[in-house]
């Protein structure tokens, strides 16, 4: 049972892990439509 | 056997320079090389040309089309094609020296299709130099080398064995 | 007044840096299965060549030291141990580890070296530090005819290199002793994930080889759908993976990742990179279930807020600078911002040519690139640079020196920050952090020197002297194999000590100096 619980645990943070990564990339996007749009 | 390998590259290199004489005399578009691409990419933005360089790698067929990366000696460039028109051509890795080839194409030093990737949207593919296989060199020195070396490795690890039965003792 | 080091230090520092020596020795046998299994007979002699050469100089160098030291402890019992279960003390440490690296770079150079693809020793010693100290940056001659084995061996210099050297080769040998956290310490990777280093280690070694099994998988896929073949794509998952998770940035192809020509494999790098920038503290809490950690930690946030203002920096300048990435947002995204996270991770995976980086890139563009490289990523982590941790911390200090001039005098001023756990700010970690800055601050400048003595222009010796010491590895044309011999060198000292953090460097300073003018 614990040892499940590792595994599971361990797996949830790998999710977090990228989507930190991924969130990262949209912040990214967001900030590209932005410079994109104002003309400097 | 060196006899013959030493005129198939004399061969190799009179049919290299044929095949050049030859472009000249049948106008295409103009040959650029990676060096002039590289140092001045907006001259040649847009514009229909000819790149000759040996294709490395893999060769990516993605659907009906297909990415090959051309390497003229100085650097690499990708150039992005019908799939049918690299049916049959190989690439070069450490084993094989890949297809010299010569593409034509619109370059693009930012294209926009691929994400920005500088590239050559080749219309044609034509084959310079088939492949061939690379030799292997081993020079008989790196042999006796190894042979020498394992020696050593075997002469100290019995003085360590000797020296720690002698410690015991 | 400075004493003089003994027989007796340079004995144990010589018997545990041929310990360390013989490991790396062991690692080498992995390029040599490849070798065999691909049937390379070159690359098979060049490697067994070097793996005899590393035992023959080990295991001399041992016997040497073992005997120096018996015989120094007849004349005068300095230490009543025998040499092996003897514990290195701090000194002992850092200088073993500042010389163990020096000496994987020459020793790991020597198959690179036999190989023929780089024009001299130098190069390949160039390129042996770049692959340990998981910069990137590549001096290989025709890279694309280069063996799968020699190509495993770059990469897997930034595996071993990332993990940390010292940490490998101690992996090798069972009996783990209390000596190896100053070398861990050493090595930059002063956090402790758990109380024992050797649990610390594995627990590292767990986090890599589970990502290594899912990130190759993940490139294995995309590279069979981008037209490769099978064996050809999992060979170069395997490699960009440890370049990408150990924040490297060689890569199999002279193309670097423009090679694939695919959005596919840059999303997954940029993920890997984004993973492989995260401390092994933070990885550790947030698979035991803490994952709150991941919002509430200082670094995650500062790295989040610098990663945006950098690519705003970045992506005005590439519009300002009439650039064509800036002509739409899926370029500019994968031009400028992949540029700039792997710049800011310290990774150095290029989806553009060097040469399109220095002639095309506007100087602000540029500007924003060397502030992201310059700050890399977490510490702990395998990034380079000044590291997140250090940027919290000093901006913390600022706002507390603010607020002590706002608030009232008898007002007392904590402040506080969430590294894991709430710490109070104290003047002692600021001024440990601000050193380290500082230190990198002055090596980026000593390579900027060097590269505009070269007659290099301001903003490329800077761009490519951060790229060096914060173990980056993006170029903007500099590297090359005709620069000048004396910039090589000199790039080479950044990525030693830039990777090793100052401290063991300046104590195999301090051990030189004592041994010249000591008493």
């Amino acid at each position: 049972m614990e040892s499940k619980n590792k595994i599971f645990n361990s797996m949830l943070g790998i999710v977090w892990e990228v989507s930190y990564a991924f969130a990262l990339m949209l912040a990214a996007a967001v900030i590209c439509v932005i410079v994109l749009l104002v003309k400097i | 056997m060196r006899i013959t390998l030493k005129t198939l590259t004399v061969l190799f290199f009179l049919s290299a320079a044929l095949a050049v004489s030859c472009r000249g005399a049948c106008a295409g578009p103009e040959t650029v090389s990676s060096s002039a691409l590289f140092s001045d990419p907006g001259l040649y933005d847009g514009r229909t040309i000819s790149f000759e360089g040996e294709i490395i790698g893999d060769i990516m067929k993605r659907g009906r089309y297909a990415w090959i990366n051309v390497n003229d000696g100085r650097s690499a460039i990708g150039v992005f094609t019908a799939a049918e028109n690299v049916a049959g051509l190989s690439a070069g890795g450490y084993k094989r020296q890949g297809d010299i080839v010569r593409v034509s194409g619109e370059f693009h030093r930012a294209c926009p299709g691929h994400g920005g990737d500088m590239d050559i949207h080749a219309g044609s593919v034509t084959v310079i130099i088939k492949s061939a296989a690379r030799e292997e060199a081993i020079c008989p020195a790196a042999r006796r080398m190894a042979v020498l070396l394992a020696g050593a490795i075997c002469l100290l690890l019995i003085s360590m064995l000797y020296g720690r039965l002698r410690k015991k003792r | 007044m400075i004493l003089r080091p003994r027989a007796e230090d340079i004995a144990i520092i010589g018997y545990h840096l041929s310990k360390i020596i013989l490991g790396l020795g062991l690692t080498m046998l992995l390029p040599l299965g490849c070798s065999f299994l691909c049937g390379e007979r070159g690359p098979f002699f060049d490697f067994l060549i070097t793996i005899e050469i590393i035992f023959v100089s080990g295991l001399f160098m041992m016997q040497v030291c073992r005997a120096a030291y018996e015989s120094g402890k007849k004349k005068a019992p300095a230490y009543e141990k025998s040499i092996a279960s003897l514990d290195p003390n701090w000194m002992h440490g850092m200088i073993m580890v500042a010389l163990s690296w020096l000496a994987a770079m020459i020793l790991g150079a020597i198959p690179l070296w036999l190989s023929g693809h780089w024009i001299s020793f130098l190069d390949a010693c160039f390129e042996s530090m770049s692959g340990f100290a998981t910069t990137g940056l590549s001096l290989a001659q025709d890279l694309d005819h280069l063996s799968l084995t020699h190509n495993l061996w770059r990469h897997l210099t930034m595996f071993i290199g990332g993990q940390g050297i010292v940490v490998v080769a101690l992996s090798f040998f069972v009996k783990g002793f209390s000596g190896a956290f100053r070398m861990y310490v050493g090595e930059a990777r002063d956090e402790r994930v758990l109380p024992n280093v050797i649990n610390t280690a594995r627990f590292i070694w767990g986090v890599s080889f589970t990502y290594l099994a899912l990130g190759t998988a993940a490139l294995w896929a995309v590279g069979m759908k981008n037209g490769m073949e099978p064996g050809r794509a999992l060979f170069h998952g395997a490699c960009i993976f440890m370049a990408a998770f150990d924040t490297g940035g060689f890569a199999p192809q002279s193309q670097n990742m423009l090679y694939y020509h695919n959005y596919g494999m840059e999303i997954i790098t940029a993920v890997l990179m984004v993973l492989g920038a995260i401390n092994f503290r933070l990885h550790y809490h947030l698979w035991t279930g803490n994952r709150r950690e991941l919002l509430r930690n200082i670094e995650m946030r500062v790295l989040f807020i610098s990663v945006m203002i950098t690519f705003a920096v970045t992506a005005v300048g590439l519009k300002v600078g009439g650039s064509a990435y800036a002509s739409g947002a899926p370029l500019l995204l994968r031009k400028g911002f992949y540029q700039l996270l792997s710049g800011h991770t310290g990774t150095g995976f290029m989806t553009v040519c060097a040469e399109q980086i220095g002639k095309e890139w506007s100087d602000l563009a540029l500007v924003g690139m060397i502030c992201a490289m310059a700050l890399g990523g977490a510490v702990s982590s395998t990034t380079g640079g000044i590291k997140m941790l250090r940027i919290g911390i000093i901006a913390e200090a600022f706002v507390q020196d603010i607020k002590k001039v706002i608030f009232p005098s008898r007002a007392m001023v904590e402040q506080k920050f969430h590294h894991i756990k709430e710490v109070f700010l104290e003047d002692k970690t600021v001024r440990a952090a601000l050193m380290v800055t500082l230190a990198y601050i002055i090596l980026y400048g000593i390579g900027t020197l060097a590269g505009m003595l070269c007659g290099f222009g301001f903003i490329p010796s800077l761009f490519e002297s951060t790229s060096a010491a914060a173990n980056v590895g993006l170029s903007c044309g500099i590297t090359s194999v005709g620069m000048p011999a004396a910039l090589k060198v000199v790039y080479i000292f950044q990525m030693w000590a830039g990777r090793l953090e100052f401290i063991a460097v300046f104590t195999l300073a301090g051990f030189l100096l004592a041994a010249i003018k000591g008493k």
